[in-house]
Parts: structure tokens; sequence; C-alpha cells
């Protein structure tokens, strides 16, 4: 297939990808500070985190230095990642399909990351130690991650098909992100199976990319494996498949986010700010009457609010 | 038969309950509340009150929520329910919940690992509508097709099949009800997903906008609360 139309096709959707991902991403930082709604246990409470305490147990805690154990919460987060814990503790049935599949991705973002860095690499002709090792090693590692994730999809996507306990939370989009994965994954056996030196032509495609260079033909299970893998991306954004990147918020800005509010701090200053907006919400009881603010409404004597 | 509620059915229906609630189904209490045929029989509500107020949940009122006496009153309530949910998700007004709301509501993907957490469910007989999921799913549902730009348009994609009416509304509102916001649904949710958030917002929105809410246990017990005497919203109804 003419590489041209490949290597533009590709431009096209990993713009769409970069812009929406990123749009998405700030617009969930962006987000206005909110009120403590941490989920015991927090990790990085050392000492008490492994039974669910809190810095608060500690008399006149404001007076002392907080202890943060960043290594627990790496080692929590650690498990979450690679090995899906929470998914392993209480729903084990989706953890056997759920966790090749996303092992498989992983495996394959692994790659990637190689095939971009020796393709750029390439283009610098810097030397490339263990070039021999990823042409062998790579068509395998690749094989692995694609067979991985297609079973893992696979198995996911019957199970919503079946699932009497999945139905009423399966929306058409569920089926065709999953089936979306596994023309991905599928079209990626097939171009590890049938292209001569995947690698290779991996890289060549990276360094067309990188140089804007059009000419040339791409292997056709290759280009179409290409297509599909930058349809899915570009279509990740816009859908919930988005989590990986929300659940760093609901980790860090949520469950675990026990940061108390500093006199003088910024978190004060934000939220100083936040409670001068005007409150409209309608129910008498609250006494919103369009020119209060929090500050007035919350201030305000009980007996006032039924009038 | 629980199984086959599905969410949209929350909107359907109106002179019907979604479900019952079977006490053979509930989980056995420890002895000596271990015989159903022992246990005095649950009160009914009487022909007057069911004249007057909505239940059509599953047989029991939480909020005394009047019937509309025509569709212009139904109009009504569902415009001020559809004036909240904007509320509910700007900045202005509920900067204090927005982030965990909006997370909760965008990432859900639908594993039902928190339907197994949740003492509701489990002790009620898993019944499909005491799902943390129910709630939620029928929540995000109407966010995605009124609240959201081009909603309508993506509706057939994220199944956002829910009618906006006043039986799904106050079927939502019993709903946020039979659940105590205990959380533990949040704590077993692989991707930080809170359901017991959702439904303090569903409840927020109801007693904010609508002027709707159940006063806390104690203002009940003593019924001497200035703030709840008389307002009819402090009666439970079995
Ligand atoms: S709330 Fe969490 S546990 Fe429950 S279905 Fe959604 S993602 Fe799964
Ligand atoms: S917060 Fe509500 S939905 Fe979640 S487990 Fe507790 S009772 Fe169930």
């Amino acid at each position: 297939m003419s590489a041209s139309v490949v290597i533009l096709l590709l431009y096209f959707l990993l713009a769409i990808m970069v812009v929406t991902f990123t749009v998405r991403t700030i617009r969930i930082a962006k987000y206005p500070v909110h009120l403590r709604w941490e989920l015991s246990p927090v990790p990085h409470e050392k000492g008490r985190g492994a039974y669910g305490g809190s810095y608060l147990e500690e008399f006149e805690w404001w007076k002392k230095p907080r202890e943060k154990s960043l290594v627990n919460e790496l080692i929590y987060m650690f498990k979450e990642i690679v090995f899906l814990k929470a998914l392993w503790e209480h729903n084990r049935k989706m953890w056997y399909f759920s966790f090749p599949f996303h092992f498989g991705l992983y495996i394959l973002f692994v790659m990637a990351v190689v095939v971009v860095l020796g393709g750029i690499s390439g283009l610098l002709n810097l030397p490339q130690p263990g070039l021999g090792l990823l042409r062998t090693g790579a068509p395998l590692l690749a094989g692995t991650g694609y067979i991985l994730g297609g079973i893992g999809a696979l198995g996911l996507f019957v199970g919503r098909l079946f699932s009497q306990r999945l139905k009423p939370v399966t929306t058409p989009a569920s089926f065709i992100n999953l089936a979306l994965l596994l023309t991905f994954f599928i079209s990626g056996v097939y171009a590890v199976a049938v292209v001569s030196d995947f690698p290779h032509e991996m890289a060549v495609v990276v360094q067309n990319l990188i140089t804007v260079n059009l000419s040339g033909e791409i292997a056709a299970p290759l280009a179409i494996h290409l297509i599909v893998a930058g349809v899915f991306l570009a279509y990740l954004p816009f859908t919930q498949m988005m989590h990986f990147v929300a659940k760093y918020f609901t980790y860090h800005e949520v469950r675990w986010d026990d940061e108390p509010l500093e006199v003088g701090g910024k978190m004060e200053a934000e939220i100083q700010e936040l409670l001068q907006q005007t409150v409209t919400w309608a129910a008498p009881h609250l006494g919103a009457d369009g020119k209060k603010n929090w500050v007035d409404i919350a201030t305000a004597s009980p007996s006032e609010e039924i009038e | 038969m629980s199984e086959k509620i599905r969410v949209k059915d929350i909107g359907k229906n109106p002179d019907q309950n979604l479900t019952t609630v079977d006490p053979a189904k509930l989980i056995p209490l420890p002895p000596p509340y271990d015989k159903i045929e022992d246990q005095p029989e649950w009160k009914k509500l009487s022909e007057g009150a069911l004249e007057s107020m909505v239940c059509n949940l599953d047989g029991f009122v939480a909020l005394s929520l009047p019937k509309p006496e025509n569709k212009k009153e139904e109009k009504k309530y569902v415009d001020q329910f559809v004036e909240g949910l904007k509320k509910l998700l700007s900045k202005e007004n509920n900067w204090t919940f927005l982030q965990p709301l909006m997370l909760s509501l965008e990432y859900c993907v639908g594993c039902q690992t928190c339907s197994d957490a949740c003492h509701i469910y489990e002790a009620g007989g898993e019944n499909e509508i005491y799902r943390p999921t129910y709630r939620s799913e029928a929540f995000r549902r109407l966010v995605n097709r009124y609240a959201k730009p081009g909603g309508k348009f993506t509706a057939a994609l994220n199944g956002a099949d829910v009618d906006l009416n006043w039986t799904t509304i106050t079927r939502l509102a019993e709903l946020a009800y039979r659940c105590n916001l205990c959380r533990r649904c949040a704590q077993v949710c692989p991707i930080g997903v809170d359901n017991g958030l959702i439904t303090h917002e569903i409840r927020k929105l109801f007693s904010q906008e609508l002027g709707r809410y159940r006063p806390p246990a104690r203002c009940r017990f003593f019924h001497r609360d200035e703030r709840y005497r008389g307002k009819g919203q402090h009666r439970i109804h079995r």
C-alpha cells in the first residue's frame, strides 16, 4: 500500500488523538479544589496506611511535621497498575480476561517505545546496541502482546454479550470499544506473522512519520494494522477508555487527597475565591436569592434559613 | 424477575412499582428474627397517601413527592430537575464536589465489581435496582443526554435511553435513599468511581433545587425541629 496514504492518515488520526487527549486531561485537572473526600486506607500515611489510619489521629497534628511514605504509595500503584490488584481481589472472574488484556497493551506500549527510539536513533545514525536482539525479540514480544490482548478483549466481549450481570451497564459503545480493540489485536498478530522484518518495517514507518517522507510502500498487512491502531488512538480519548488517565485523578486527587488546608496557603486562596461565587440553588431553605454568595449562605443562622 | 429490569425501565409504567421487595429473598436475620412468618407485616400505604404522592419504586416511600395534577405541572417539576442538574454540574453552585462527581460520571467501565460490595444490594435480595450502578447509570444517562452538549446525538452510542419524566425523577429520588453513602462500593472500584458520591449528589439536587429531602433522623425522632415542622417531609411510610 502507498506509504503516502498511510502516513497522511496517521498524521490526521494522531492529531485528533493528541488534541482530544490533552483537552480532556486538562479539563479533569482544572476542576476546582473540592471538599475532602479521601477514602481510607491512604497508602502514603506513613505507619498508618496499613490499618486505614490518618495523621488526624495525632494530638495537635497541625503542630507536627507530616510523615508521608511515597514508597508505600508507589508499591500500591505498581500492584494496581501492573497486576490490577483491585480486580483480582474483588472481581476475579473479570480479572482473568482483564489482566491479559491490559498486560498485552503494556507489552505493546513498551514495544512502541522501543520501535520509536530505534527509529529515531537510526535517523540520527546513533549506534544501536542490541539491534540484533531487537530484531529477533521484537516480533516475539509484539506477538505475545497482541495474543494476550486479543484473548482478553475477546473474553471481555463475550462476557458483555452473555452476562446478565453486566447487561444493565453495557452500552453500544462498550461493544464498539472492544470490537475495535479486537480488530487491532488481530490485525497486529497477522502483521507480525506475515511481514518479514516487522521491527525494521515499523522503524521505517516511524522514520517516515518523523521526516514527513511520503514515498515508498508499506506492506498491506502492516498498513492496515497501523490504520486500525490510528483509528483506535483517535477514538480512545472520546470514550471512558480514558479511565487510565482518570484513575490518576480518582486516586491522587480524591481517594488519597488528604492535604489539610494551610492558613495563608494556595488552597485557602483558591477556596476564598470560590466562596465569593453567587449561589443560585432554588430551594427555599437555602435562602439563595441570586445575590448571596457561599459565605453569606453558610453563615446564615438556621432560623433565617426557613423563612 | 428482577434481573430483567433495565435501566431505561426507570422511566416507564408510572402507575406500577418498578419492583417489589420479597421478604423471603432478603438476607436472613439472626434469631429471634429469623422466622419470616413471625414478623409483623409491613405497613401498607393508605389509599389517601397513594392518591396524593408518588409511590412507584418498590412499594416504600422515603420522600413524599407529589403527583402532578396535569401535564403542565409535570413539566414544571421536570424543568426544576433539569435546572438542578445544570447547577449540580456547575462550578458556581457545586465546586465542592465537581471533580469527584465528574470523574464518577464519566469513567465507570461497567464491571459491576461494586455490586458485591454493597450491603443494600446483597442483603436486599440482589434486586437489580439496588445495585450501586443502577441509580448511577440512570443518572449518568440523564446527564449524558440532557445536560451535555450534543447529548441527544451521542445518546444511541452511549445508551442514554432514559426518558426524562417525573416517573424517572421520582424513582431516582427514592433510589437515592436505598443507599447509606457508606462508600464500600467506592472502596472496591478498580477505577475509583464513587457511587456513594453520586447518591450524595442526587440527594443534593433534590434538596437544594426542589426542596425535597429527608431530614436527619434526629429531627424526625423529636419532631421538634422548627425547620421541619409541618413540612410533610419527615414521614417514613412503610
Ligand atoms: S462503579 Fe466502578 S466497580 Fe462499579 S461498575 Fe463502575 S467501574 Fe465497575
Ligand atoms: S455507598 Fe451506597 S451504593 Fe455504595 S455500597 Fe454503600 S450503600 Fe451501596
